[in-house]
């Protein structure tokens, strides 16, 4: 399977503007192709549905389990997901890719059974008097999309991003076809379309797995073996999912900031619809991410680390660890330049685009506040990825734990302090990490060579 | 029962539990109706797929069959639909996928009575292995090790190149081995010239001097030194080879290795009569010929070439030279 970096060189290559303009398109749909297709599906079947499905709540209570869904399925699968992705990273390393298709099988079986056995006594709890449609589409919906999030993870450790955009393209595709036709049938046709096309979604990426890195085994459970999961991914990965959706939660079951939606789920008007937009604003800034990890920082990076490895000279390895430095230094100003120019038009035109879109004007604040967050929680993307680079797995853990800790604690402050500060116990939160990790970025970098020859 | 009759059965009791989800009757019931008769699909489903799937995946069947259950449960029907699709894919790709695995054939019965032979890797598959940097890294220690066990010239070529490998595990094996062939020749080196000191007699002084002349000299042929250190080992394999001689006398084994540094060095004129005076002194002829040849190829002159590989015919059937001894003994390529 061609990597990512492979494919944006080759457009690179052409040493063109439209090459260029091509390629840092292609980064753009690539790393944030699968959550805006997300999104924009969820935001079509709610404005389709909301002339046909009576009362319009219903809609609302549509997206809540949706979104419910997806942040649970995320904070659960987070415990597997770079800890099974350094498993794959490992294997590949070491040519074993019969290991990759039985161990998937294996942690899928896995994480079936727990997400079930979680699921089943929640919704009991969760949807009283609902009925048992509802309740076994939900559990279903939930299992199916912690499993694709297992097969996202898989097909991104393999960098087959063009794969994984393809699939979520059919799936929400289906999604949103079947949803037109059964959404007469209220919740539980909006759910079954939400179903099936997640079902699809996941099937399709079996198959790529399946084709691609075929093995004589079917199911393995060798990433249970000593040794083989790190621990401090496991806790990186739950904390990093927390991290994200605290703020969310905190904001959904505070009694200030939200409402009851449907059985014990409750949803934030004030505070998700902002949050939802400034999602899509994190796409340039995506692009950046990318292009700069994939192409230029792998670069040296393989090449500081060849020549440790093959004895090259101290004048190269300096000469590569220089070029190192100064190509992740450059990305993370890239990304937040381009942040800062898409902060700046939302702060400018942000009233205007609210008005378009048909929404109050009154969530405009915390749309700018949520769009800076959003446009630093880049930047702390970029900051893990350099350091999951360097191996410095503490630190990740370290980083994740304090935004996790931040995020759940100043956000509930946010709201203690009034309506003005909403969206800043988020934004400050990655702020104050953000700073944290480029200090420690500084030290790690400016001790690379003696961490790599004398601590291994 | 068929396996088509048990798909039908699965089919309906699928069908028989989405009927119990819109039933009439109360929610505790159709929720029992639904489980029982949708534990049923799921697990005929299961079964079949696993009937169906290629025969490489028949280990850990009962986990398999756990993970078709547990993905057709808790997925309602689609899960199910998801089997019935994997099982057309089986189907319809197994043809082209069902090759008998190279470990699943039978040994042919007349290998039967040698198959105790244990397997041995030669220095061409060792070679081979070692340089296909995609083979799994314990093929490749496995490779180093069997080669490792056999030594010589060839041999320390060969870990020479592994001390360069990519793989940390693989280097640092191919020097450990390396570390420990170069230890045993120093070690002898180190204790003749530490009785050397002590003994006064001549012909046991003579006998320690050809040790290391032998000594310092396989430290060359064999590969274990290189540039600046190879030039030394030469000078003190020469230097006391020579003193061997003094002191003892003729010595056929000496003159010959006179004549071989005097080879190396490119010094054609003394390595010609250091190695005819060991010829004359008894050496064999198979061992002398070989590189009076060598010595006339240099010189550009076949006839006297092909004239010493002519003298000896046993020459033609040693491994190494033998294949050069029958091209250019016969005579033939001067027509």
């Amino acid at each position: 399977m061609a990597g990512i970096g492979f494919e944006l060189r080759k457009l690179l290559r052409r040493d063109t503007f439209s090459g260029l303009m091509m390629a840092y398109a292609y980064a753009g749909v690539i790393s944030s192709g699968p959550w805006v297709l997300s999104i924009v599906a969820v935001l079509i079947i709610g404005i389709f549905s909301v002339p046909v499905v009576i009362p319009p709540d219903l809609v609302r209570q549509f997206q809540t389990i949706l979104t419910t869904i997806i942040a649970a399925s995320l904070i659960l699968s987070g415990l597997v997901q770079l800890s099974f992705t350094r498993y794959c990273a490992d294997r590949i390393f070491k040519k074993e890719h019969g290991l990759l298709l039985p161990n998937l099988n294996g942690l899928l079986l896995l994480v079936t059974v727990v997400a079930a056995a979680l699921a089943i006594p929640l919704v009991i709890v969760v949807f009283p008097g609902s009925s048992l449609i509802l309740r076994l589409l939900i559990v279903a919906c939930f299992v199916t999309v912690c499993n694709v999030w297992i097969g996202t993870i898989l097909l991104s450790g393999l960098k087959a991003y063009k794969a994984i955009l393809v699939n979520f393209l059919l799936g929400y595709g289906i999604a949103l076809v079947l949803a037109w036709g059964l959404r007469h049938w209220d919740l539980e046709g909006l759910l079954l379309a939400f179903l099936v096309g997640q079902f699809v979604l996941f099937k399709g990426m079996l198959y790529v797995v399946f084709k691609g890195y075929p093995s004589r085994h079917f199911i393995q459970f060798d990433f249970l073996r000593a040794g083989r999961m790190y621990l401090s991914l496991v806790f990186t990965g739950f904390f990093y999912n927390i991290g994200i959706w605290i703020d969310k939660i905190v904001f959904w079951y505070h009694p200030w900031t939200s409402e009851p939606v449907i059985g014990l789920l409750r949803g934030s008007p004030i505070y998700d619809l902002p949050v939802f937009i400034a999602y899509l604003a994190i796409i340039p800034g995506m692009a950046v991410f990318l292009m700069r990890i994939e192409t230029d920082f792998v670069e040296y990076y393989d090449r500081f680390y060849d020549a440790v490895r093959e004895g090259g000279s101290l004048g190269y390895i300096h000469e590569m660890k220089d070029e190192m430095v100064r190509i992740t230094r450059e990305g993370i100003y890239d990304i937040m330049k381009i942040q800062g120019v898409v902060i700046l038009l939302v702060v400018v035109a942000g009233g205007t685009l609210l008005q378009w879109a048909g929404i109050s004007r009154i969530h405009l604040p915390l749309l700018q506040i949520q769009v800076v967050a959003t446009g630093f929680q880049v930047v702390f993307l970029g900051l893990l990825n350099v350091f999951f680079y360097l191996d410095r797995r503490n630190r990740v853990l370290l980083l994740t734990g304090l935004f996790m800790t931040l995020n759940g604690l100043l956000s509930w402050l946010s709201i203690q302090l009034g309506p003005f500060f909403y969206g800043y116990g988020f934004a400050v939160s990655l702020v104050i990490a953000v700073s944290v990790g480029m200090v420690l970025l500084d030290r790690d970098l400016d001790r690379l060579e003696y961490e790599t020859f004398m601590l291994q | 029962m068929s396996w088509g009759l048990l798909l039908v059965f699965a089919l309906l009791s699928q069908t028989a539990a989405v009927w119990a989800l819109f039933s009439p009757y109360p929610q505790a019931m159709q929720l029992g109706l639904f489980v029982v008769a949708h534990l049923v699909a799921s697990l005929l489903l299961s079964a079949l797929l696993l009937m169906v799937m290629p025969h490489r995946f028949a280990r850990r069947r009962t986990w398999v069959l756990l993970l078709f259950v547990s993905v057709a449960f808790f997925i309602p029907v689609l899960g199910g639909l998801g089997l019935i699709v994997d099982m057309v894919y089986f189907r319809m790709t197994r043809k082209a996928i069902k090759r008998p695995e190279f470990h699943s054939l039978k040994i042919p019965p007349f290998l039967e009575e040698g198959s105790h032979i244990a397997q041995g890797m030669g220095e061409g598959g060792a070679w081979s292995r070692l340089r296909t940097v995609d083979l799994p890294r314990p093929q490749r220690l496995k490779a180093l090790l069997a080669v490792s066990t056999t030594g010589g010239r060839k041999v320390n070529r060969l870990l020479r190149l592994a001390t360069g490998d990519t793989d940390d595990e693989i280097r640092l094996l191919a020097f450990n081995l390396f570390d420990r062939q170069e230890k045993v020749v120093t070690q002898a080196i180190s204790q003749n010239l530490g009785e050397l000191k002590k003994v006064r007699g001549s012909a046991q002084r003579a006998e320690l001097c050809r040790s290391l002349a032998l000594s310092y000299w396989e430290m060359v042929y064999n590969d274990l030194a290189q540039a600046e250190l190879q030039n030394f080992f030469v000078e003190q394999s020469l230097n006391y080879a020579s003193q061997a001689c003094e002191l003892g006398g003729d010595d056929p084994a000496m003159a010959l290795l006179i004549g071989r540094i005097h080879l190396l060095r490119g010094q054609t004129d003394q390595a010609e009569a250091m190695i005819l005076k060991a010829q004359s002194l008894g050496a064999l002829p198979a061992r002398v010929l070989p590189y009076l040849a060598e010595i006339a190829y240099t010189r550009r002159d076949f006839k006297a070439l092909t004239d010493y590989l002519q003298q000896e015919t046993s020459l033609k059937h040693k491994p190494g030279i033998g294949p050069v001894a029958q091209f250019w003994g016969v005579a033939s390529w001067q027509k």
